[in-house]
């Protein structure tokens, strides 16, 4: 047992795609983590320094800030050095895995997510936070 | 002349150094004598020489002879009646032919007077008669080995000069060939052009500068290439044909002509002593075609000081360009096939995107669905998620069947008179609360009354939608999107515009908008979605409707419009009675079986049946419900294709020969929605071929189809 109030993984679900975000923030929350959910890049920016995620789902085509460039960005923040970056995208091919890998991006997930990858990923967050 | 002979001719004139050819052709020798005595003696004499002896008997029968024949020798007597030896040599000079055939005079008066005066007349040689045999022999002998010896000479003089040419022939053909190997490896147009410019220096030209077009690929593309040796800072740096106005124009008009254009000299220059352009002499500018345009030209130059170009530098040239189109007319089809390949992997790539995109939220929900508590109101979110999202997909596989079969020519229309104005009006309504949804403002102009065309409304339904969802994608809440149909009776036209006020359409995009794929190009930022089918279909759509749509946009961030003009149907063409709308629904319940080995698929089929009042009994293998069928009678079927076992199309078969199911109305049911599947369904016997998944709507088409076969069966009953 520890001291942490909170065991629970506290992820940010940035994608501009309602249905999406929606689904996702349930699904964390009833997997019993936490989930703060935006809809842009810039927002995603602000969120990310302000709400300190252990995971960013980071949705790659976005109007305005893409999520290479939100990923690189926030991947210079102190603060987020032991965050998890996911890139979640349709595209698959090799060359876009390894664009989200040069951007900093510690997983590429192609769409639609497998829920047990997910579940076993934050119940290791889960329990890294809480060792 | 036997061999023997010509070996012991060949000992005799040895002095003369050259021996008798025993294989030259006989030679024509001419007796001329007034005396038919005369002539026999020296036929006899010369006989053993094996030559063509001809003989005249008077002068005037000799020039006849000397125009018909090539003598190596004549033999001419002096003292002849009417026309004597004299006269007759004299004109025999004076013939072209036989100007310089040697003649030899048979005389009995040997005075210096008549000797001088023989050879004033043309003689080179002259024999006192009457003749020593072996003298006249002698004589003709040296005669016709001269003759031979001229003879053998010309041979020589043609034979070099056909091997000359043949060789040169063989140099052309060498070069030509080098050409097209050089050309053929290149794979693009500017490859190639770059490749073509180096060819013709030093072979045929002293400068060659090429020049293509633009077209859609490429902007206009000139090459310069000069003769090695040349200092580098004496070539111009950049491309110089221009500073030529002749050049220039010689350029130009040979690609408005596509004719080949050929100066011997050019106009003085008043470019700097130092640009080699400054001392051009000969040119030939040639066309390059390909399927008869002019796709550019291929300059060839020669300096002053280089020989100027001649007839065969020409049609060498000539093959050149001809060889240069061919070649051109390959890349740029390889070029296309490239580009259309390339197109085709990206778009595979985006519409597996495409796809992925709305199976994130299903595939969430539907996990979402299992891990709430059954009284969690959010459940009913769930399901409009996955009901948006899965129709979200339906829209873009059928976006995509409907692009093939578009591109296929594939898309059959069912016309009938109907009213745009209502279509419009039905259309507007299916798309008013999400485009107010997303803080749109939607305004609406139209007549009160019908607007008539002769279109088919569920493809005019389509229509008008992709361009309303298109005009609600592209813009951002807070824009308008004004849509105005108008009926221009004069002009007997519909015009139905749709404008918004969204992010635009940039000039050069504009050309291509509705060109299959093109919102591929989009790249990272494909946060609109969409295959970029849309518009392709809406040009595809009104071009079958005989009408024809237009994009304008004054730019980025400056809105776009959208504008359909159809044909409006005229009163002429109209039927009184217009067939009667379809019910909505049917009253009718029917037995119905559904044959389906997808577990979830059939039950989803089997509650909405049961939901409609129908009997229903699932079997979910052929054969098994081949078994149910003769016991339960279904009226309707509804058959997967794709069993284990035996296959769909198997099954009907083999109802149809049942006598007891023969008359069922029976639906195949695929995943596949081509026109190729339906008409294999019908075919084999089905009634109705339906595409996958099988929903409420479709279903209630199909049943109400399969009233309509009820009620025509009974009525036909008695």
């Amino acid at each position: 047992m520890t001291n942490d109030p909170s065991p629970a993984a506290r992820i940010l679900v940035v994608d501009d795609n309602e249905s999406i975000t929606t689904t996702f923030g349930w699904m964390i929350e009833a997997l019993g983590h936490e989930a703060h959910v935006v809809r842009d890049g810039v927002s995603a920016l602000t969120e990310a320094r302000s709400y300190l995620p252990d995971v960013i789902l980071l949705d790659i085509n976005m109007p305005g800030m893409n999520g290479y460039e939100v990923c690189q960005i926030l991947r210079t923040e102190p603060k987020l050095a032991n965050c998890i970056f996911i890139a979640q995208t349709g595209w698959t091919e090799s060359e876009h895995v390894e664009h989200a890998m040069q951007a900093g991006f510690d997983y590429h997930w192609a769409k639609p997510i497998p829920m047990d990858r997910l579940e076993k990923l934050l119940n290791s967050v889960n329990r890294r936070s809480a060792v | 002349m036997s061999t023997v002979e010509a070996k012991q001719s060949a000992n005799r004139w040895e002095q003369a150094s050259r021996p008798l050819q025993a294989d030259a052709s006989a030679e024509d020798i001419l007796l001329i004598d007034d005396l038919p005595e005369n002539l026999l003696v020296y036929q006899t004499i010369l006989e053993e020489l094996g030559q063509n002896l001809i003989v005249a008997h008077s002068g005037e029968e000799a020039l006849k002879l000397v125009l018909k024949h090539d003598f190596a020798v004549i033999l001419l007597d002096v003292n002849m009646p009417t026309m004597d030896g004299f006269e007759t040599a004299s004109l025999i000079r004076q013939r072209k032919k036989s100007s310089r055939t040697p003649i030899i005079f048979l005389t009995a008066f040997t005075d210096e007077v008549g000797m001088i005066q023989s050879y004033a007349s043309g003689a080179v040689d002259y024999l006192p008669t009457p003749v020593i045999p072996e003298v006249l022999k002698a004589k003709v002998r040296f005669f016709i080995e001269l003759s031979q010896m001229r003879r053998q000479a010309a041979l020589q003089t043609e034979e070099r000069v056909r091997r000359q040419a043949a060789e040169e022939s063989a140099r052309n053909a060498a070069f030509l060939v080098k050409v097209t190997e050089n050309l053929t490896r290149t794979r693009s147009q500017s490859e190639l052009l770059r490749a073509l410019v180096q060819l013709p220096v030093p072979y045929i030209a002293d400068v060659s500068i090429t020049w293509l077009k633009e077209n859609e690929s490429y902007a206009d593309q000139i090459e310069c290439n000069f003769p090695l040796g040349t200092e580098t800072e004496d070539r111009p740096s950049t491309i110089k044909l221009f500073e030529l106005p002749w050049l220039k124009e010689a350029a130009e008009e040979v690609m408005e002509t596509g004719e080949i254009h050929f100066m011997d000299k050019t106009p003085p220059s008043s470019l700097p002593h130092s640009n080699i352009l400054s001392f051009l002499g000969s040119v030939i500018v040639l066309p390059l075609l390909v399927q008869g345009h002019v796709r550019g030209c291929l300059v060839l130059a020669r300096q002053r000081s280089s020989v100027p170009y001649r007839f065969d530098d020409i049609s060498l040239a000539n093959d050149l360009a001809y060889r240069v189109g061919a070649v051109l007319e390959n890349v740029m089809l390889m070029e296309k096939i490239r580009e259309a390949d390339r197109r085709k992997d990206e778009f595979l790539g985006m519409l597996a995107h495409e796809l992925r995109n709305p199976l994130g939220p299903i595939y969430n929900a539907v996990h979402l669905q299992k891990l709430l508590k059954p009284e969690d109101p959010r459940l009913a979110d769930l399901r409009d998620i996955i009901d948006r999202q899965a129709k979200h997909m339906c829209r873009l596989i059928d976006d995509l069947l409907d692009a093939t079969r578009l591109a296929h020519g594939k898309i059959l229309l069912r016309k009938e008179r109907c009213d745009l104005n209502q279509i419009l009006h039905e259309t507007i309504g299916d798309h008013r609360t999400a485009i107010e949804a997303s803080g749109l403002q939607l305004k609406v102009i139209s007549p009160n009354s019908p607007v008539w065309v002769n279109g088919d409304p569920t493809r005019l339904v389509q229509t008008i939608g992709n361009l309303l969802h298109n005009a609600h994608k592209f813009t951002k809440a807070g824009g308008v999107i004004t849509v105005r149909l108008e009926a221009k009776k004069n002009e007997r036209l519909a015009t139905l515009t749709i404008a918004d006020t969204g992010i635009g359409i940039e000039p050069k995009m504009l050309s291509c908008i509705f060109d299959v794929f093109r919102q591929a190009d989009q790249g990272l930022d494909r946060s609109r979605g969409g295959l970029g089918l849309g518009l392709a279909l809406v040009k595809g759509l009104v071009e079958l409707h005989d009408g024809k749509v237009e994009a304008v946009s004054h730019g980025l961030d400056r809105g776009a419009e959208f504008m359909i003009q159809l044909p409006l149907e005229s009163l002429g063409n109209a039927k009184m009675n217009d067939v009667p709308a379809a019910p909505l629904s049917s009253d009718r319940k029917y037995r119905v079986l559904v044959i389906e080995d997808n577990q979830d698929a059939a039950q989803s089929a089997q509650m909405l049946l049961h939901l409609e009042g129908h009997e229903v009994r699932m079997a979910s293998a052929a054969l098994s419900g081949l078994d149910v069928a003769r016991d339960f009678h279904p009226q309707i079927v509804i058959c997967d294709i794709g069993l284990p076992e035996i296959d769909g199309y198997q099954v009907v078969r083999m109802m149809r020969q049942d006598v007891t199911l023969a008359s069922a109305y029976i639906i195949a049911l695929t995943g596949y929605g081509r026109q190729k599947d339906q008409q294999q369904a019908l075919k084999a016997g089905f009634d109705l071929h339906l595409t996958k998944p099988i929903d409420y709507t479709n279903l209630r088409h199909a049943l109400i189809l399969a009233d309509s076969k009820y009620d025509k069966m009974e009525a036909t009953s008695p």
